[in-house]
């Protein structure tokens, strides 16, 4: 029984281990879905100055039925100095809209879409990628 | 066990009365969800519970259905496969509801709590005997059913969550001394007598913790980690520590797992099933377990 709680212990200890701090410019760029079906680039939004913006600017379905180029997927009005909030995240596939959170750590970005409360929704994580040769055609 | 049903029923007004509740959307904002409702199907080489298998080592299913509202009541219905030979005269269906209450940060404290029952449907053990005299003659007979209800506590930082079960139904999985005892009498008699002459006792009061570790190592692939610690009211023989250890990993919309389960218990002889051919296993054997999970 010793060994086990040792490695809880252990596990813990890892998983609590503190990350450096954030900006609001580190979710800026072009990020690479999880399933590495989308590129979506973030940028302060056209219509909101001051507000995050994601819109899929390469998609590998694109030109199919399924083909979500251009579209926007999230937008987040404030950062409070960890993460973006305050909006919404669209998921292209429900085509539902849920609240919104987005962390950017290091080459990775997490988006946490929710319902209510952070804690009832799912982490969308993605990596920087380089912008995409062939971007979405203009809608 | 009555009680176990009346929070599930307040559980469910609750969730209704905040359904009617739902927010409006601002006019320049779009229409944000007021609630979500996910479906999983899942098969796997084994179908395991706390490290001791409930389809007698055999390929299981699960059908999950997850409801979460923005007010956080949360909902979950299950239906599992199980082995007759694991619940005799089952219709080899386990269904599952929990309802309940989760906050807190996800990436900091997270906090919920649960009532849950599960059901074995037609599953029964009958007129299994409670005693014996001084002649070997059965001073009682009992039927057992595996029907179960919880009270579910739930704490978590981060990627771990730990989850305190309290078992509130008269048995645990249909533990007694009817059902339990007979275990030992092919192995064991001395611990056989000794298990009946306590009288019929059941296991109302059985402790469950558990300790969840959901590890992302990249977008795509989680590191899987469980330890779980059963104590067994009035069955020390049946309690046991189990541990789970593996990999996930998402691709085409589709969650291929790969796991090693197993369970280490204080007394083997309950854990061990029989089939009708006479096939002899080890319910808690330490095994790779593979699954394919889809969402829908």
């Amino acid at each position: 029984m010793r060994y086990p709680l040792t490695l809880a212990a252990c596990l813990a200890a890892y998983v609590a281990l503190p990350t450096h701090a954030a900006t609001a410019k580190d979710a800026h760029g072009t990020w690479l879905s999880a399933d590495q079906a989308a590129i979506i680039e973030f940028k302060e939004c056209a219509d909101a100055p001051g507000a995050l913006c994601g819109q899929i600017v390469w998609d590998k379905d694109a030109g199919t039925p399924a083909d979500a180029c251009g579209v926007r997927i999230a937008k987040l009005k404030r950062w409070d100095g960890e993460a973006w909030r305050d909006g919404w995240v669209h998921d292209p596939r429900s085509k539902k809209n849920y609240k919104g959170v987005l962390r950017a750590q290091g080459a990775m970005l997490a988006l946490r879409a929710y319902v209510g409360v952070e804690v009832l929704g799912e982490t969308e994580e993605m990596t920087r990628t380089a912008a995409p040769a062939q971007p979405c055609a203009p809608r | 066990m009555k009680s176990t049903q009346h929070l599930l029923v307040l559980a469910a007004l609750a969730g209704a009365c905040a359904l009617a509740h739902a927010q409006a959307p601002a006019a320049d904002e779009p229409e944000i969800a007021s609630y979500s409702i996910d479906t999983t199907l899942k098969l796997s080489s084994d179908r395991k519970t706390r490290g001791v298998s409930d389809t007698f080592g055999r390929p299981g299913a699960e059908l999950t259905v997850a409801f979460a509202h923005e007010s956080g009541l949360i909902g979950q219905f299950q239906l599992g496969s199980v082995s007759r030979v694991n619940y005799p005269e089952s219709n080899r269906l386990n269904p599952m509801l929990a309802l309940g209450w989760r906050g807190g940060d996800p990436s900091a404290l997270h906090y919920g709590v649960a009532a849950a029952r599960e059901w074995f449907p037609r599953a029964r053990v009958r007129g299994a005997p409670t005693g014996f005299d001084e002649n070997f003659e059965p001073t009682g007979v009992a039927d057992t059913s595996f029907h179960t209800s919880y009270l579910v506590g739930e704490l978590g930082w981060g990627y771990l969550t730990a989850r305190y079960l309290h078992v509130v139904s008269r048995d645990f999985r249909g533990a007694n001394t009817s059902t339990i005892c007979p275990g030992y009498l092919a192995s064991d008699m001395a611990a056989a007598l000794d298990c009946y002459g306590q009288g019929m006792r059941h296991s109302r009061g059985t402790q469950l913790l558990d300790l969840d570790l959901a590890y992302p190592l990249n977008g795509s692939t989680k590191l899987i980690g469980h330890l779980g610690w059963q104590k067994v009211r009035n069955f020390r023989g049946m309690d046991t520590m189990d541990y789970r250890l593996g990999l996930e990993h998402t691709r085409w919309g589709v969650v291929f797992g790969a796991e090693v389960a197993g369970a280490k218990v204080r007394d083997r002889a309950p854990f061990v099933a029989v089939d009708e051919g006479g096939t002899t296993r080890r319910m808690d054997a330490t095994k790779l377990i593979l699954s394919i999970a889809k969402r829908f």
